[in-house]
């Protein structure tokens, strides 16, 4: 059976439009949300990749940091030990500097003596606190003044200098103090054969 | 608020979410891009900081290499002598040897100081205070040879005077030995 048209317009019942149609403006809105799906990827892949790169960047460098600071307490490790080796080092060298062997030098003013004059007393002590200066203390029997002079050129031909002389007669003997400091004893620095073999120095 | 508002709030919110949300991935990749530029920075600075270091590691062995093998020289006389009894034990042994008349043996550790500074490799001496009474070239020549056999020693006072009979002297001695600070055991 057919219904025609006329019929069928019949059939709907009369109403109002329900909804307002929406301002002419709003047929932005899909557009704004396709155009921010389209931002949404490219934004998103650029700062992906921007990112991946920096990590990678980042990483290896972060990588490279962790060798410098390695290298770094290495090589500050490797100072403090010379520092300590040096610190030992220049003790010992004070030792070696401050300790000139003496025997060359009673042996020289033992023999410096005339045949006219004699040694009484001869001191020869090191001074405590430096010790490369030596206190001399000799008492001597003679009769003139000359012996002492030409002990104490012996003395400054061992490169000894002498300073703060004292020279006092007691009872018809000689008596000379002075302190002797070994002339630039940093000037030579004695390997120990060569100090047993008696070069250089006193 | 009609159906079609709704869904154009709906749509809005998405536009919104969507811009958010690349903004944040662009956020993140800056912010790894500056961790990236400090990391960097930082590895400049330690590469500057490195350079600075083995430059004075390399002056610092410069400047002591004459010094530490002078010094390396020596080290074996001093490497034997750590303790006072071996220091006693030298000496004493000496003097037996040299069978001269030994009026007394005296030995005692000082601390010891150069310049009012104290060494601390060779902290402390061995005083050896020793009083002879023989003939002179016999006193002389076992001094001086003990100065030669060990150098590491040395005379701290020499006091010479008329002995007991003729020709002798009586020679004061005080001998100094230094002790090496002892390694600690490994």
């Amino acid at each position: 059976m057919q219904i025609s048209a006329a019929q069928i317009d019949d059939l709907k019942t009369e109403r109002k439009d329900i909804m307002a149609p929406l301002p002419r403006v709003m047929r932005l809105v899909p557009i704004l949300f396709y155009g921010s799906l389209a931002f949404l990827v490219v934004i998103g892949s650029v700062s992906s990749l921007r990112a991946k790169f920096a990590g990678d960047r980042r990483n290896a460098v972060l990588r490279q940091v962790e060798d410098w600071k390695a290298q770094i307490v290495a090589s500050k490790k490797e100072r403090a030990a010379l520092e300590a080796q040096i610190s030992e080092a220049v003790d010992l060298e004070d030792w070696v500097l401050a300790s000139m062997p003496l025997q060359p030098l009673v042996v020289a003013i033992i023999r410096s003596m005339n045949p006219q004059s004699s040694i009484v007393d001869l001191t020869i002590e090191r001074d405590a606190e430096t010790p490369s200066q030596l206190r001399i203390g000799l008492r001597l029997n003679s009769d003139s003044d000359k012996q002492l002079e030409q002990t104490l050129e012996v003395i400054r031909r061992m490169n000894y200098r002498e300073f703060n002389p004292t020279q006092t007669r007691i009872r018809g003997d000689l008596d000379y103090k002075a302190s002797l400091l070994w002339q630039d004893p940093n000037s030579e620095r004695q390997t120990p054969e060569e100090r047993s073999a008696g070069k250089g120095g006193a | 608020m009609n159906p079609k508002q709704i869904g154009v709030l709906i749509v809005v919110i998405g536009i919104i979410a969507a811009v958010q949300f690349g903004m944040s991935f662009q956020g993140k990749a800056r912010d790894i891009d500056i961790q990236a530029e400090a990391a960097i920075a930082e590895e400049k600075s330690l590469h500057t900081q490195l350079d600075a270091e083995r430059g004075t590691l390399a002056d610092l062995q410069r400047q002591s290499k004459e010094l530490l093998s002078f010094v390396a020289k020596w080290q074996p006389y001093y490497a034997v002598i750590e303790e006072k009894q071996a220091a006693e034990t030298g000496i004493s042994m000496k003097v037996r040897e040299a069978g001269m008349l030994n009026l007394s043996q005296r030995y005692q550790q000082v601390p010891h100081k150069i310049n009012n500074k104290e060494n601390v490799s060779l902290p402390v001496l061995v005083r050896a205070t020793l009083v002879f009474d023989d003939n002179y070239s016999t006193l002389l020549n076992w001094f001086g040879n003990m100065e030669k056999i060990k150098p590491t020693m040395r005379i701290g006072k020499i006091s010479l005077s008329k002995g007991s009979r003729g020709e002798d002297l009586r020679m004061e001695l005080v001998l100094e030995v230094p002790l090496r600070k002892a390694k600690p055991k490994t």
